[in-house]
């Protein structure tokens, strides 16, 4: 090693010794700068990501604060008036109850199969007879539409026999299906819109259905089920 | 006056040239060096500075995110209130044919009491009538009236008849705005 360092011309030992350590720093610096400048970029978008995040989790907050008083009532009229399920009960049990409140004969009622919506919703078509006066049959329909679960009125076919009419009805009574899952933690809700408040104020003067309570039965009844 | 000597062996002198250019690649080195060393120490205090930033951030994230999940039955609420809410307009924009009964209702009742409205059926796009009229004033009366209203698109006799007994029979298609 001694050796091959002595044979090496004093003006290449020269060369190398001021050179070589430039080399070393330039090496250091292609090396050092795209990673100190990639790591600083990453620990940048870090921020951003994490400012973006608790701005949009302040006004979440904020606002889940604001809304909590109300929420529950509001969530449960709309659910009154869009059920989760198929609504063509409630809808028959309306019907029977808007009919008497009117003075209006109902039969017939026939319930059909459930159609999808394109905007998500569904639907049950319900027929049914009402016989009446017009005004009456008018006056029915009107509460009809203002029932809840949301009712449409589809068509109307009325038949004037003597005094009396006689009307064919095809009412849609509409339900949907709850969300199947909540949106991501950093997604922002917004509060009600004007429009979506006026829709709220819609539908809580809708007329509600009278679901009757049966009290549990009396007695302490068998205490052996097998026994006669 | 002084007298540069040069006791070096020949083979070991160095071209002036060569030396010079040594001497501004020593120079460079060491600038460069510097340059580095600062680069380093400058990346090293904003990564540190960034890093508490971030951390503090994230300490503030966790915080808000605990304080939401706390507010976890709210949410359900609210997301399930706008849904609903979504769907409700939806449904509302339907057309339904309770408007086109209550655009027709004053025309049926103004008519006299000697005609009599034998069949009507409304939909959402349109109206079918058949009406008994006695005389033939009931009859054009009916017809101007709804001829100079302005809440149908287009209205259509589609039937005419004429029995001595029962009068005149009309059947009247009407198409809604």
């Amino acid at each position: 090693m001694q050796k091959i360092l002595e044979s090496i011309p004093q003006n290449i030992k020269l060369i190398i010794s001021s050179v070589l350590p430039l080399s070393i720093v330039l090496i250091l610096f292609i090396i050092a700068v795209p990673f100190g400048i990639s790591k600083i970029s990453d620990i940048q978008t870090q921020i951003d990501t994490a400012t973006r995040n608790k701005t949009i989790l302040s006004q979440k907050l904020s606002l889940l604060q604001s809304l909590s008083a109300t929420a529950s009532q509001d969530s449960s009229t709309a659910l009154s008036a869009l059920p989760d399920s198929n609504t063509s009960l409630v809808a028959v049990s309306q019907i029977k109850n808007i009919s008497s409140q009117n003075g209006i004969s109902v039969s017939g009622i026939k319930a059909g199969s459930e159609i999808d919506d394109p905007s998500g919703a569904s639907h049950v078509a319900v027929t049914f007879q009402a016989t009446g006066s017009r005004a009456q049959i008018i006056s029915f329909l009107k509460s009809i539409a203002n029932m809840a679960p949301i009712t449409l009125v589809d068509k109307i076919k009325i038949n004037g026999i003597g005094g009396a009419e006689v009307a064919d009805i095809t009412i849609q009574s509409y339900w949907s299906a709850f969300p199947k899952n909540l949106p991501s933690l950093t997604t922002p809700i917004t509060d009600l819109t004007p429009a979506e408040e006026n829709v709220l104020s819609s539908i809580s003067s809708l007329s509600q259905p009278t679901f009757l309570v049966v009290p549990p039965s009396e007695g302490n009844g068998k205490t052996d089920p097998f026994s006669k | 006056m002084p007298v540069k000597l040069n006791l070096l062996p020949p083979e070991l002198a160095v071209d002036k040239n060569l030396s010079a250019a040594l001497k501004l690649t020593r120079s460079l080195g060491i600038i460069f060096l510097a340059v580095f060393i600062l680069f380093v120490f400058g990346i090293s205090s904003f990564f540190i500075y960034d890093s508490v930033i971030l951390k503090n951030l994230t300490g503030d994230v966790d915080s808000l995110t605990n304080q939401i999940n706390l507010q976890n039955a709210s949410e359900q609420q609210v997301v399930l209130l706008k849904d609903r809410l979504n769907k409700i307009t939806s449904v509302q924009l339907t057309p339904s044919s309770l408007p086109n009964l209550i655009v027709i209702d004053p025309f049926l009742s103004s008519l006299s009491s000697t005609t009599a409205v034998s069949e009507l059926g409304i939909d959402s796009q349109k109206m079918d009538l058949t009406l008994n009229f006695k005389s033939n004033s009931d009859l054009s009366t009916f017809l101007k009236s709804l001829s100079s209203s302005d809440v149908f698109k287009a209205v259509t006799i589609t039937s005419f008849g004429l029995n001595p007994s029962t009068g005149y029979s009309v059947g009247i298609d009407i198409q809604t705005k």
